[in-house]
């Protein structure tokens, strides 16, 4: 049905790391830091890189190798968006000098948003709408946090990923596993900068109403409960067993997190890739960038079969598999 | 589980040092941060099969307080 044939992705040339942190919260200590959350740095955007930005870099490195002129579709997840309105995934068809006669939207997903994109793909091109789609995952989280809040900035880091998705009558028609509750919208949220008025802070933790404001232990308790289901019935839904997996890419979120989690699932080390040592956090960019680090180690051979999860904000959650 | 294990295995999952009591206050341990609180919410999952709801870590200051909110019920002498 679907295949990903090109992936690459952009960093911004900021670097900020454990030690940097560490002189501003002498409390704070770097190697804590690596050791518990796997992170040793991360990049941090500009005034002037935004998500736009960061997406045009990395699109233009799939161009590189692939003609522009086939894309026909955009989709462009992002929740750091430049504006409010036009659509930035408009501005990037001009920007890239893509065809006119395409079709081009956003969408608002934080870490679940890889997953949904992809499953966006599926639909437009097995209803015939598009036949190459250029899928964007381009976020710069670290705008929304507080200059004093060290634990998520020591966790989040700016990225964009691009990848082509293409149909391909030869590929395996894989089948999605995607989940909703809202309840958990107050858990991880910036709370101003819409329209929103009458909101109300959490005294304890709130640096400011224009700041992300994360309950890392809420999160983290949310993703006990929802994902070694969602890999069970990814799995059956697929008709395939743990052994029939090649590598599990989740959502890197953080190393102590991924850690629990495949141990609850029960995932063999060997099988499960943790990395965001040099990236930290990058949202809905870390399952593009797994991938096509893994691709450039040699770790991921052609025809693997890679069961991706992604999870967090809303709360949002989605898994699929592919062949890559 | 025995409350001598329970105390045992915090201590490891914290990292601490110094062997603790139900008495220790966990947020005056040199350790104790944002990412104790992930060790703690694993630990009592893997061990107890429970969940902490977050909101309850600001009441948890001691170790009893937190073997209590993991309940009674899981602890013997």
């Amino acid at each position: 049905m679907i295949k990903v044939s090109k992936i690459e992705y952009y960093l911004p040339g900021k670097v900020l790391t454990n030690e940097d942190l560490e002189k501003e919260f002498p409390d704070w200590s770097s190697d804590r830091i690596l050791e518990k959350v796997g992170i040793r740095q991360r990049h941090i955007s500009s005034d002037k890189e935004t998500v736009l930005e960061l997406a045009v870099k990395s699109s233009e490195k799939i161009f590189e190798s692939y003609d522009r002129n086939k894309v026909d579709f955009i989709l462009f997840c992002t929740q750091s968006p430049d504006y409010f309105l036009p659509t930035t995934a408009c501005i990037l068809q001009d920007r890239l000098g893509l065809r006119r006669n395409i079709g081009a939207m956003d969408f608002n997903l934080g870490c679940s948003g890889f997953i949904y994109g992809l499953a966006f793909a599926k639909g437009l091109i097995a209803a015939g709408i598009a036949e190459s789609i250029l899928l964007i995952t381009s976020e710069t989280y670290t705008k929304h946090i507080n200059s004093k809040d060290k634990a998520n900035r020591s966790i989040f880091g700016d990225a964009s990923a691009s990848v082509i998705v293409e149909k391909d009558d030869n590929a395996r028609d894989y089948q999605f596993c995607l989940g909703t509750d809202g309840s958990g919208a107050e858990n991880l949220i910036v709370k101003k900068g819409a329209f929103k008025k009458d909101f109300e802070l959490n005294p304890e933790h709130d640096f400011g109403p224009e700041n992300l404001y994360m309950n890392g232990p809420e999160i983290f308790n949310f993703t006990i409960e929802n994902i070694p289901g969602l890999i069970k019935e990814t799995l059956e839904k697929n008709g395939l067993t743990m052994e029939d997996i090649d590598h599990f890419v989740f959502h890197q979120a953080n190393s102590f997190m991924l850690n629990y989690l495949r141990k609850k699932t029960k995932i063999p080390a060997e099988k499960f890739y943790i990395n965001m040592e040099n990236t930290g956090n990058t949202v809905s960019a870390t399952i593009p960038i797994a991938l096509k680090d893994m691709m450039d180690k040699g770790m991921l051979k052609e025809g693997d079969r890679v069961l991706m999860a992604g999870f967090g904000v809303g709360y949002s959650w989605g898994a699929t598999v592919l062949n890559i | 589980m025995k409350t001598s294990v329970f105390l045992e295995k915090l201590q490891e999952e914290l990292e601490e040092k110094e062997a603790l009591t139900i008495d220790t206050n966990l947020r005056q341990l040199e350790s104790y941060d944002s990412i104790s609180l992930l060790s703690v919410i694993a630990f009592v999952d893997e061990s107890f099969d429970k969940k902490i709801d977050a909101n309850y870590f600001k009441d948890i200051e001691t170790v009893s307080d937190l073997m209590n909110i993991i309940g009674e019920e899981n602890f013997e002498d």
